[in-house]
């Protein structure tokens, strides 16, 4: 075996403890790689479930949501691994540097030395990786199952709605691919974590190892008395905060895993509050019973206008529609019901600035490459029509405009009317640029429009209510007392003309019918979101208490690692009480250098995230002021924890076993 | 031929009012198998002229030559290199590697140079020192003074051209310091190894063939002791 090797292996036999620590840090990182590859293998066959027909139109939606989280986190795992296990090594190597001195005495070269801390990083993947991968496999597993469980309720849910059986699950699942990336990921944060370490004892020179032990890190900075610490915490924290500024390299490390630590609660905090503030704008359309019809679209590219075409498959027909609210009015004495039927797929508006404000125009994706604006043709059961009608101030008969339109702008609601003064015609064009010229007899602004039906989370720019026609889908409002009993009626009625006929699939079917309260719908679309919530604060969890383990090592170590210095503050007449007292304050003021950074970077990253979230949603970033407050009190008391045991234990210790121990 | 030519060996620490002639132009050779003590007051400079003929520290001006070898125009790697081959050295504090036993630390030199143990030179180097029963034994397991023989055992390993010690009994009672420095007598007078002592006792000293002393970073004496 090589020199180096085995230095290095007897190097991990000689300090068990650290050896333990650094095993149990690695294995942690794989397995939580490893949880990572097993979600994703698993979620794999399923991801196509999710984006498959149902979930076409939010489709873009998820992926953003998902994705940029996904890399988000995936990168936050890496480099969270890599600051815990760099910390062990550096840790290691500070430890380690008497030892270097001595080879490099007798003659050992940069290039041998950098290979025994590569090597110690080596001999300690071979037991922790695999180690991981087990680990991993466990870990992952649990959180599949969990998620399973509810994809499991979901689908359950889903089917009450559709009355078809949903086919996607979750399952466990895993290949040899997922260990072969588990493994090269860890190997590879394994070896980036030790390389830093490596090459900084590969640099240091006979002479300073000679002079003393870990001299060459402490730098002669100019320490100016801080009036503020020396009232705080008196000469000792003088003292404290003269090692903390010219031993930046060993506390470098604490400071960093506290920070870590408290930017993951406040981003775990600010995750919630995203995931929910998206979800309440969900269900800010009321909670209304809907039965809703809609015909699959066949989707292409229409070939002379190379424009997209797409062509509804079974659209509803007027009078159909109009007979099926008349059976569902039927259901109980005058139950009100309201039913809009919409086609957004048909025509687009030319665009015409004698009639459409340049507010409205100049927004942002209003307008298309061919200068088209996405229309919607909306029409209602014939009462509501004629109620519209009436507060539009027109015959029946008339189409009516609807002047009114809401979006999301970067994360606010935001509301304009498109249309200026009296609009009397609007140019509508299809995908085979035929035009269409519809006369507007009246406009309907915000206010004059029914709370059901009319709104929509993401709404055409432009909306015209027209007398009839065969639309894409049609949805009834109600509010019946009795869910349970109107669903079943509902259901008899559609099964008259739209029957389920297949088990399996809609798309063969052309046409889906879901019955349902609207958050019962919600919850079903949104699986997605609630999901990602589950997967993304279990991995978010699981990286705090690396950070809390990090944060423990690196602090006991740090006050282990100089027992030789209090041992010769005690000779010279330093008390115990005194030492304690230098101790807590180096730990306090570490404390108050991580906590400000992890607040800056626990604000930074989540508002880095809500900027691709609010283009979807129109959510704005908040600051989790509660997780913020747990974050500093649970890192707080976990430093003090640690700093009141280590002193405990120094309690014990005799100086002169001290002095000697650290001698040879 | 001499076997170390020091040429106007020079280090300064600090600069401008701070500035410290710690070695101020140095100059003296060494013959084959000659025995030589350092001696000055602490703070004379004796650490630094060694650390810079064990091409462990740079001078600020002037040459070292080893067996004709100028190493100060060496690279850190080559200084290490040519120090596993060439050079023994040895300091008050033992500076063992405290994971390997005594006979890993003795034939660390070697390995670092990948060549392979020779098992009869380490019984015999075992012997000499008196450590063959300690053989196996970790440093945190050994005396002050079995650790020091250790640290003398590895610099003999690779029949070094000298062999540089640091106050090496700077640590030890008397009675041990004296069974380290007849150690290194015994191997300068029955193995020929050239040795350079540096120390502040003067007692010590007397054990060597010649003395230098040294004051202020400069020679003040320079004597050959009468046998
Ligand atoms: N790194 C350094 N920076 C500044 N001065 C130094 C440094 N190392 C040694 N000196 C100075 O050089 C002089 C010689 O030191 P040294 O060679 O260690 O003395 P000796 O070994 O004879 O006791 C001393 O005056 C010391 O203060
Ligand atoms: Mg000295």
């Amino acid at each position: 075996m090589r020199l180096t090797a085995e230095l290095a292996l007897d190097q991990i036999r000689g300090n068990r403890k650290r050896s333990a620590g650094a095993i149990m840090a690695t294995a942690l990182s794989a397995a939580l790689l490893t949880a990572v590859m097993c979600f994703a293998s698993s979620g794999y066959r399923m991801l196509e479930n999710f984006l498959g027909p149902g979930l076409g139109e939010y489709a873009g939606a998820y992926l953003i949501l998902l994705v940029i989280p996904s890399v988000f986190l995936g990168l936050l795992i890496v480099f969270m691994s890599i600051t815990v296990i760099s910390n062990i090594y550096e840790s290691s190597t500070v430890k380690r540097l008497g030892e270097f001195g001595v080879l490099k005495c007798v003659g050992a070269t940069g290039r041998q030395i950098r290979e025994t801390v590569i090597f110690e990083s080596l001999w300690i993947s071979i037991i922790a990786v695999p180690l991981g991968l087990i680990a991993g496999t466990v870990i992952g597993f649990i959180g599949v199952e969990i998620a399973g469980r509810y994809i499991a309720y979901f689908n359950e849910l889903s089917k009450s709605i559709v009355m078809r059986p949903v086919s996607f699950e979750l399952g466990f699942h895993v290949t040899p691919a997922t260990y072969v990336f588990s493994a090269v990921f860890s190997m590879l944060v394994v070896l980036a974590s030790a390389a830093k370490p490596a090459a900084r004892s590969g640099k240091i020179t006979a002479i300073e190892c000679i002079k003393g032990i870990h001299l060459n890190l402490i730098k002669n900075v100019k320490v100016k008395e801080n009036p503020v610490i020396e009232k705080l915490f008196g000469y000792e924290g003088t003292l404290g905060s003269a090692n903390i500024s010219r031993n930046r390299i060993a506390y470098r490390s604490t400071v960093r895993a506290l920070a870590l630590s408290i930017m993951l609660i406040m981003l775990a905090g600010s995750f919630k509050n995203q995931a929910h503030n998206a979800m309440n704008w969900m269900s800010s359309m009321g909670n209304a019973m809907l039965v809703d019809y809609a015909s699959i679209m066949d989707e292409g590219v229409n070939e002379q206008t190379g424009k997209d075409e797409s062509v509804i498959v079974k659209p509803i027909s007027y009078d159909t529609a109009q007979e099926i609210t008349e059976k569902l009015r039927a259901y109980k004495e005058d139950l009100d019901i309201i039913g809009v039927g919409s086609d957004r797929v048909t025509y687009r508006s030319i665009a015409d600035d004698s009639i459409m404000s340049s507010e409205f125009l100049t927004h942002s994706g209003i307008m298309d490459e061919h200068g088209e604006i996405k229309t919607e043709l909306l029409t209602a059961d014939e009462k509501t029509y004629v109620m519209l009608c009436g507060m539009a101030g027109v015959p029946v008969g008339s189409n009516i405009l609807i002047n009114y339109y809401v979006y999301n702008d970067n994360g606010r609601i935001k509301e304009l009317e498109p249309f200026t003064g009296d609009v009397k015609e609007i140019e509508l064009i299809d995908s085979s640029n035929v035009e269409k010229k519809l006369s507007i007899d009246g406009i309907l602004y915000k206010d004059q429009l029914p709370s059901n039906g009319f709104e929509s989370l993401a709404p055409d720019p432009v909306r015209i209510i027209v007398p009839s026609g065969n639309m894409r889908g049609f949805t009834w409002y109600s509010d019946p007392a009795d869910d349970a009993s109107f669903t079943q009626y509902a259901r008899s009625v559609m099964d008259e003309y739209y029957p389920i006929l297949t088990e399996d699939s809609y798309v063969e079917q052309g046409y889906t019918v879901r019955i349902s309260r609207a958050d019962q719908m919600i919850k079903v679309m949104n699986i997605a979101i609630i999901l990602g919530e589950i997967v993304l604060s279990g991995l978010i969890i699981m990286l705090m208490f690396m950070g809390f383990a990090s944060v423990i090592s690196t602090l006991s170590a740090n006050i282990r690692i100089r027992q030789r210095e209090f041992a010769v503050l005690k000779s010279v007449g330093m008390t115990n009480r005194a030492l304690e007292k230098m101790v807590f304050s180096e730990s306090a003021i570490c404390s108050i250098k991580g906590c400000l950074g992890g607040i800056i970077w626990g604000i930074v990253l989540p508002y880095a995230i809500n900027l691709s979230v609010r283009k979807v949603f129109p959510v704005r970033y908040e600051l989790p002021a509660l997780s913020l407050l747990f974050g500093v009190l649970t890192v707080l008391g976990l430093v003090i924890l640690i700093t009141r045991v280590e002193i405990g234990k120094m309690r014990g210790q005799n100086i002169v076993e001290d002095i000697r121990e650290n001698l040879c | 031929m001499a076997i170390l030519e020091v040429k106007d060996l020079t280090k300064k620490y600090g600069m401008g009012d701070g500035e410290v002639v710690a070695v101020d132009h140095i100059s003296f050779s060494v013959e084959k198998g000659e025995f030589v003590a350092i001696t000055g007051a602490s703070g004379s400079g004796k650490s630094t002229l060694m650390n810079m003929i064990g091409g462990i520290d740079a001078p600020t001006s002037g040459e070292v030559t080893v067996d004709g070898r100028c190493i100060s125009s060496m690279s850190e790697d080559e200084l290490a290199i040519f120090r596993r081959r060439n050079l023994g050295m040895i300091y008050q504090f033992y500076n063992l590697i405290p994971t390997l036993t005594a006979e890993e630390n003795i034939v660390l030199p070697w390995r670092l140079d990948g060549r392979k143990k020779n098992d009869e030179k380490v019984k015999e180097i075992l012997s000499v020192l008196g450590l063959s029963e300690r053989a196996g034994h970790l440093p945190g397991q050994m005396s002050g003074g079995q650790q020091q023989r250790v640290s003398i055992g590895r610099a003999l390993i690779n029949d070094p051209a000298f062999i540089l010690a640091d106050e090496p009994t700077g640590n030890l009672d008397s009675r041990t310091s004296g069974e380290i420095i007849d150690l290194l007598k015994y191997t300068n007078e029955k193995l020929g190894q050239t040795i350079l002592l540096i120390t502040h006792d003067e007692k010590i000293a007397l054990s060597a063939d010649r003395i230098i002393t040294i004051g202020d970073g400069r020679i003040i004496r320079d004597e050959v002791m009468k046998r």
